[in-house]
C-alpha cells in the first residue's frame, strides 16, 4: 500500500522530469531558431553587415547601403519579404 | 628539536608578534637592525594575509570600512594563522569569527555576507557540473524511486541567511544603485560555477533544506526521514526548484 511520502516522493520526481523536459524543448527552440537563419543581401546598411564582404573580411564594415554583395542573417523566410533582399549575393 | 625545526618554531613565533630575540642571533647583516627586520617582514606576512582576506570578502571590506577590515584581518589572522602556503582558503574561519563580534547586533548579518563570498570563491574551485540523465531518471520503476540518490554539482554551495544576502551582496556591487531594507526577510543562495563564471540564484526555504539533505548523500527514502513536515509536503515544489537552480548534476540507483 502506498504512503504519503511514497506519493510525494513519486510526484518530487514526476515534476522534475516535466520541467526538465520543458526546459529541454525550450533550449532546443531557440536552438533551432539559431540554425534556421539565412543570408540576406542588398538589405544592410553601412557598418551592419554581418560577415565578410567585397574589400573587406570582417563584420560591420561594409561601406554602402543596400549592397547586393553584403547580407545581414535573418529567420529564414524573412529575406524574400524584404524590398531589395535576395538570399543570393548579386553583381552590381 | 633538531635545529631546522628549532628555527622554523622561532621564525614563526616572531612573525606571529611574539618575542623575536631567540631569532635575532641567527639573522645576518647589520645594515638594518634584526629587529627591525623581523618587524617588516612580520607587517608583510600580516599585510599578504589581509589582503588574500579582502581578496575573498571585498563584500565585507566594503560594509565595515578599511580601518575596522585591517582590525578584523589582524584579529582573525592570530586566532586562525594560515597554516597553508596556499591562501586560498585562508578565509575558512572567518565567518565564524564575524558571528562571534556581530551576533546581536546592527551587523548581525557580517557573517553571512562572508559565508555568500567564500561560497563563490570555493565554487569558481570546483568542477564543471555533468547534465541529469533525464531520460534514465523516467526509466527507474516507479517503486524504486524513493531508492534514487542525487548527487550535486560539485561546484553548488547553499546559503541561507535570515537577511537579505543575496540582495546586500548585489548592492554592493561595482554601478549598483539600490539600497535594501534588511528587515525584508530570509534568503537563501544556490550559488555554482557555470563556465568561468559564478551563477547565484534564489530558492525557497525548503529547496534549501533539501539541497542541504541530499548533500550528506542519502537516498530520496533516507533523506525524507531528515526533512521537516512542511518542507516533506513541498517536496515536488521543492525538488523542481533546487533542479532549475542547476543543483542536481546526476543520480544513481542501488542495485536492489
Amino acid at each position: 500500500m502506498k504512503t504519503r511520502k511514497d506519493v510525494l516522493i513519486t510526484s518530487a520526481v514526476s515534476s522534475l522530469l516535466a520541467v526538465g523536459a520543458f526546459t529541454l524543448a525550450n533550449q532546443g527552440v531557440a536552438q533551432d531558431a539559431e540554425q534556421e537563419q539565412e543570408r540576406c543581401y542588398g538589405v544592410v546598411k553601412a557598418g551592419a553587415n554581418d560577415c565578410a564582404g567585397p574589400g573587406h573580411t570582417c563584420q560591420g564594415q561594409a561601406t554602402e547601403d543596400g549592397s547586393p554583395q553584403e547580407y545581414i542573417l535573418v529567420p529564414v523566410g524573412t529575406c524574400e519579404r524584404l524590398v531589395n533582399g535576395s538570399t543570393t549575393a548579386r553583381t552590381e | 628539536m633538531n635545529a631546522l625545526h628549532r628555527l622554523q618554531r622561532d621564525c614563526e613565533h616572531a612573525f606571529r608578534g611574539a618575542d623575536a630575540a631567540p631569532l635575532l642571533p641567527d639573522l645576518v647583516g647589520k645594515a638594518i637592525p634584526p629587529a627591525t627586520r623581523i618587524e617588516v617582514y612580520r607587517n608583510n606576512a600580516r599585510e599578504i594575509c589581509r589582503k588574500a582576506l579582502a581578496n575573498s570578502c571585498p563584500v565585507v571590506e566594503q560594509l565595515v570600512g578599511d580601518a575596522c577590515f585591517r582590525s578584523l584581518a589582524r584579529e582573525y589572522l592570530d586566532a586562525h594563522p594560515s597554516t597553508s602556503g596556499d591562501l586560498q582558503h585562508f578565509g575558512r574561519e572567518f565567518p565564524a569569527i564575524l558571528d562571534a563580534l556581530y551576533s546581536g547586533s546592527e551587523y548581525d548579518y557580517l557573517g553571512d555576507i562572508a559565508r555568500l563570498e567564500l561560497a563563490i570563491e570555493d565554487a569558481l574551485l570546483e568542477p564543471e557540473a555533468g547534465t541529469l540523465d533525464l531520460d534514465a531518471l523516467a526509466d527507474v520503476p516507479p517503486d524504486r524511486l524513493g531508492d534514487v540518490i542525487f548527487t550535486q554539482a560539485p561546484s553548488l554551495r547553499l546559503v541561507g541567511s535570515r537577511y537579505p544576502l543575496l540582495s546586500i551582496w548585489r548592492a554592493h556591487q561595482p554601478g549598483a544603485e539600490e539600497s535594501v531594507d534588511l528587515s525584508s526577510g530570509a534568503e537563501y543562495v544556490a550559488v555554482r560555477r557555470v563556465g568561468d563564471e559564478v551563477e547565484m540564484r534564489l530558492i525557497d526555504r525548503a529547496a534549501f533544506i533539501l539541497g542541504r539533505a541530499l548533500n550528506g548523500g542519502g537516498s530520496l527514502n533516507q533523506v525524507w526521514d531528515e526533512l521537516p513536515d512542511d518542507v516533506r509536503e513541498v517536496l515536488p515544489g521543492a525538488l523542481t526548484a533546487l533542479s532549475l537552480a542547476g543543483g542536481l548534476s546526476h543520480f544513481s540507483l542501488p542495485e536492489s
